[in-house]
């Protein structure tokens, strides 16, 4: 079993400890049922797209504040 | 045979990369600048009110980009968001003084991004390839087919998707919020196939509930059921290549133990956001600009750091999670932080009670957690 333990994050707004897996399987990623969830989990695995994806109008991260990633302030 | 663990494996690079962009970006501020507030539509549940015509000047441009960015730093990433009003009525003149602004910093080894959050009604060809060049984002607004958007959208229906597509085609991409009124509750499915069968990402997000519009809020319950009628095409879609949100957002938050991934689920959005109206002045979000009492300062007449250290901000900061009771025993606070401060205040008339949908939060956090949780035990790898 691979193990995480992530250095502590400290933030302004609280301290997230990541000293736990974020999924504490492993699994096969074929036999995930959902496209979507599937998806989702083959972007993590690959640091181009996380890269891409946070460093350029990402839906990653605090920032990301309009339609063109997240859309939470359209109206 | 023990299966590689493509997953776990993959998860290491992924979270340290994050958590030290995040680190990085710890105390950056991303402005919310609106060039002029005034906008060629007249949408029925725009949350902007007044809606005057001034521009802003460059010269309170040029302090608010200097300001931010050198408060930044260089090893943040420091986002500018171009909102409105319509953000492109200031003229493309305005954005090329933007970039100019921004280059004397990137020459410098700052790192700037920027988005704009525009109606895409005037958009054309120059604006098209500035925002390739210069590497915008683009947001826009629409409300699923042409007769959902267009009954509260000034008839803007064929304009915006014809510019959507077009933008597409050029290779600029645009994403798409999408609001939810108690109008267009029934119409989720058809809202689905619309952004899927035209490959377009969107976000589905419920209307701000303003008294102003009272007739479109959404009861939190029809919320969640839309929410969960959306998650449940969308989960199991083969034929589904776009990002729907907040389904995948939410997904994202639960892998990642709830770093936050939308400003609504920041502990408070005033850490990372301020707001500059065309006169320099400033809000928490635009959201607040009608609401003389939740101005912070005026960048015209105070520095940046009073501005930060001014005592209404503070007070705004005060609103965490752990200042909300209805929060305290709540099994999803870690993921939804308390919501949205000004859907607090625009239902409770105070910043400190819960997002007014967050029993829709509740429940949807609660059924996507069991869906995901029952893909991945079930796709557990055999020792």
């Amino acid at each position: 079993m691979s193990n995480l333990n992530l250095t502590i994050m400290e933030t302004n707004e609280l301290i997230v400890e990541l000293k736990e897996p974020n999924l504490n399987v492993d699994i096969d990623i074929e036999r995930i049922d959902s496209p979507a969830l599937q998806r989702i989990l083959r972007e993590f695995s690959d640091p181009e797209i996380v890269t891409k994806m946070y460093d350029k109008h990402s839906d990653w991260g605090q920032q990301g504040q309009c339609g063109c990633v997240m859309g939470c302030l359209g109206g | 045979m023990k299966k590689e663990p493509l997953i776990i494996h993959s998860y290491i690079m992924l979270n340290s990369k994050i958590i030290n962009q995040i680190k990085n970006n710890i105390g950056a501020i991303t402005p919310i600048i609106e060039p002029v507030t005034l906008c060629n539509l007249s949408c029925s549940y725009c949350f902007v009110g007044e809606k005057k015509s001034s521009n802003m000047e460059f010269s309170i441009l040029e302090k608010i980009i200097s300001s931010v960015i050198i408060h930044n730093g260089k090893d943040s990433i420091t986002k500018f968001i171009w909102h409105g009003g319509e953000p492109l009525l200031a003229g493309l003149d305005f954005y090329m003084k933007v970039v100019d602004f921004q280059n004397n910093f990137k020459k410098d080894g700052y790192r700037i991004l920027n988005a704009i959050q525009t109606n895409l009604t005037l958009l054309n060809d120059e604006f098209i390839d500035f925002f390739i060049k210069n590497e915008f984002g683009v947001g826009t607004s629409l409300d699923g087919t042409k007769e959902l958007h267009d009954k509260n959208r000034c008839n803007s229906f064929d304009k915006v998707f014809k510019n959507i597509l077009y933008a597409k085609s050029k290779g600029l991409h645009v994403g798409v919020i999408c609001i939810l009124t108690k109008e267009t509750l029934p119409h989720i499915e058809e809202i689905y196939s619309f952004f899927r069968d035209n490959n377009i990402d969107f976000t589905l997000s419920p209307v701000i509930p303003n008294s102003r519009y009272a007739e479109f809020i959404l009861t939190t319950d029809e919320y969640y059921i839309a929410l969960k009628q959306l998650f449940d095409l969308w989960y199991l879609d083969e034929n589904c290549k776009i990002r729907v949100n907040p389904c995948g957002s939410i997904i994202q938050s639960i892998l990642l133990k709830g770093i936050n991934l939308s400003c609504i689920h920041s502990e408070n959005c005033l850490n990372h956001f301020l707001t500059f109206l065309p006169n320099g002045d400033v809000f928490p979000c635009n959201r607040f600009t009608d609401y003389e009492q939740f101005k912070i300062g005026n960048i015209s007449s105070m520095t940046f750091t009073e501005i930060l250290k001014s005592e209404k901000r503070s007070e705004l900061l005060s609103r965490t999670i752990e200042t909300i009771n209805a929060c305290s025993k709540c099994e999803f606070r870690q993921y939804c932080k308390g919501g949205c401060m000004n859907h607090a205040y625009e239902f409770y008339q105070t910043i400190y009670e819960r997002d007014y949908y967050c029993q829709s939060f509740f429940k949807i956090f609660q059924y996507i957690n069991k869906k995901v949780n029952v893909s991945i035990n079930k796709a557990k790898c055999q020792i």
